[in-house]
């Protein structure tokens, strides 16, 4: 007896009454059916999909018409692609666990990567940042303290010996990922710090380098600003001049537009990949088309090297204004409704993109998604580590002593707090019972645990879905109807972190 | 089974890509072929740089090299 695969998903085609899109989840297939079929697949569904606790959820597309079976041929290709399946609901989770599970320690035994964070200090004092109490609140002042050459020394002799927990052999050659974070890490007074750890990168073979930057002293680095040292830089403009310079400021209220726009024309020119990021709210949202304007004027666009994307404002302090914020939904739609009033609006990335170009290329070359068993690799092998020795698993939840997951002492033995690595790192879509039984758990990884966590009280393996559904489905459709039409497909770069 | 009157002239199921795999029986073992499978799919990815850090598709030669956030197996 055969019943509907709980991971099968469906997705309309707005404009196409005839048919639709039936995506699975584990095996990754991608199917165009007919209306017809599509009602059958869903008569066979066994129970409601799950409601999560947090976050915007939308229900799936209605039952509509005669739910009569199609050829036994399509039957067999329905079964063969996963949607029709003879486990039972259980049978299917033990199945799915058990997949994640096995996916989930492949991940694990990947080379880990790792962030420096040189300081916690920054030069700006932007009124929504998640570290603003770091610069502002004095109790919090010791944490300001830069990093010392002694201390990347201390970390890189520390590697190995992470390398080994994840199963990589000491002989292996190294596929080195080392990012840049803050507080601001490129403050001209942090070049010493940077310089040495990509020198001891380099030393250990191959490495790739990358930044999260406001960009404001970016000209202290722009020796180390190449494809093979320092290749990558995420800055953030958050509007035109005029608006970018309310919102971006320095310790006594100046604008930092001028600095970051010189330092971005020279990172481009230096053959660096630059994201711009721009964190939207309300009182932000209505200046994206200046943006546009603003980036296409400075020349930026033409670029290989440039990429782009919005990202909302996430209220984590007390002077953001929840009010003001934008689910990722919401600025999805606001954007592309912007982008179809004005074609200049298109060079600002939608934070679902990723998504659309995903299946674009699934699409194209009829290759298969990423498989996601968690959301991020904060989940799998991310080492952060500040000038302290501490080593936390997400940039995002960092400068708290209880909250790390391990210290690097002096003799770079590392002190790992098993307890809470392993909450970290046991985070999958088949950990959640929310997500194990989500339909989009492999494509969503089960959501960014700091959001379900601060929408929660501090439960992190509680749920923030975001509208996932809706905006997968919505993305998915768009990015069909996009290549059934034979329009053009440009990649463009993300983001570096969804959150 | 009787065709309904108006009923639109669209294929049942047109197949867009390959599946990562079948839980229909094959010629190798299932545990086997899923293991193989998962496999391919994760070093598909590539690095962590590639994929995860950036949530891929950033930095558009890197990725497309690495056909990261989406891949294809040759069978």
């Amino acid at each position: 007896m055969l019943r509907t695969s709980s991971y099968t998903i469906y997705v309309d085609l707005p404009g196409n009454q005839d048919e639709m899109l039936l995506v699975h989840t584990y095996t990754g297939a991608f199917d165009r059916v007919s209306r017809r079929v599509a009602t059958y697949v869903r008569s066979l569904e066994a129970g409601r999909p799950p409601k999560p606790l947090y976050g915007d959820w939308t229900p799936e597309p209605a039952l509509d018409g005669e739910a009569a079976p199609p050829s036994d041929e399509t039957i067999g290709v329905l079964s063969r692609r996963g949607y029709l399946t003879a486990m039972t609901g259980e049978q299917e989770e033990e199945f799915f666990t058990r997949y994640v599970d096995k996916l989930h320690g492949l991940h694990l035994k990947r080379w880990p990567s790792y962030l420096f964070m040189p300081t916690y200090d920054c030069n700006l004092r932007c009124a929504y940042c998640f570290q603003d109490h770091m610069r502002t609140d004095p109790r919090f002042g010791h944490l300001l303290r830069r990093m010392t050459l002694d201390m990347v020394d201390r970390l890189f002799a520390a590697m190995p010996k992470i390398e080994a927990l994840h199963g990589i052999p000491a002989e292996a050659s190294p596929q080195l990922d080392v990012g840049f974070f803050g507080g601001e890490p490129l403050l001209a007074a942090n070049r010493p710090i940077v310089e040495h750890v990509i020198r001891r990168g380099l030393d250990r073979g191959e490495a790739r380098f990358w930044a999260i930057s406001n960009g404001t002293e970016l000209d202290a680095y722009e020796d180390l600003l190449s494809p093979d040292k320092l290749a990558s830089v995420q800055i953030t403009l958050d509007g035109p001049p005029r608006e970018h310079d309310r919102r971006r400021v320095y310790a006594d209220g100046g604008g930092s537009w001028e600095r970051i726009a010189r330092n971005v024309s020279m990172a481009l020119a230096r053959g660096v990949a630059v994201a711009i990021r721009t964190n939207v709210d309300r009182n932000n949202v209505g200046e994206l088309a200046d943006l546009a304007a603003e980036l296409i004027r400075q020349g930026w666009v033409r670029y290989p090297n440039f990429g782009s994307q919005v990202a909302p404002v996430r209220a984590s302090n007390d002077k953001t204004d929840a009010g003001a914020t934008l689910d990722t939904w919401e600025l999805d739609r606001l954007l592309t409704a912007m982008r179809n009033a004005n074609p200049d609006v298109e060079i600002l990335g939608r934070v679902d993109d990723s998504l659309r170009n995903q299946a674009r290329r699934i699409f194209s070359h009829r290759g298969l998604p990423a498989f996601k068993p968690s959301f991020c690799s904060a989940h799998t092998g991310m080492y952060i580590f500040d000038a302290f020795g501490d080593v936390y698993a997400c940039w995002e939840k960092t400068g708290d002593e209880k909250i790390r997951i391990g210290h690097v002492d002096e003799n770079s033995d590392v002190q790992f707090s098993f307890d809470l690595r392993a909450l970290w790192q046991g985070r999958t879509v088949a950990s959640n019972p929310v997500c194990l039984k989500c339909r989009y758990n492999l494509f969503c990884g089960g959501g960014c645990a700091v959001l379900a966590a601060g929408h929660s009280g501090g439960d992190f393996y509680r749920n923030y879905c975001d509208g996932y559904a809706h905006r997968f489905r919505a993305a998915v459709a768009e990015a069909y109807q996009d290549h059934a039409s034979g329009k053009a497909f440009t990649d463009k770069p993300d983001a570096f972190c969804d959150l | 089974m009787k065709k309904k009157k108006n009923e639109p002239q669209v294929p049942e199921i047109v197949s867009l890509n390959e599946e990562l795999f079948s839980l229909e029986v094959g010629s190798l073992p299932f545990e086997e072929l899923l293991d193989q499978r998962l496999a391919l799919a994760v070093a598909a990815i590539g690095t962590n740089f590639v994929c995860d850090t950036f949530t891929c598709t950033t930095f558009t030669g890197t990725c497309t090299a690495f056909g990261c956030t989406s891949f294809k197996i040759s069978k």
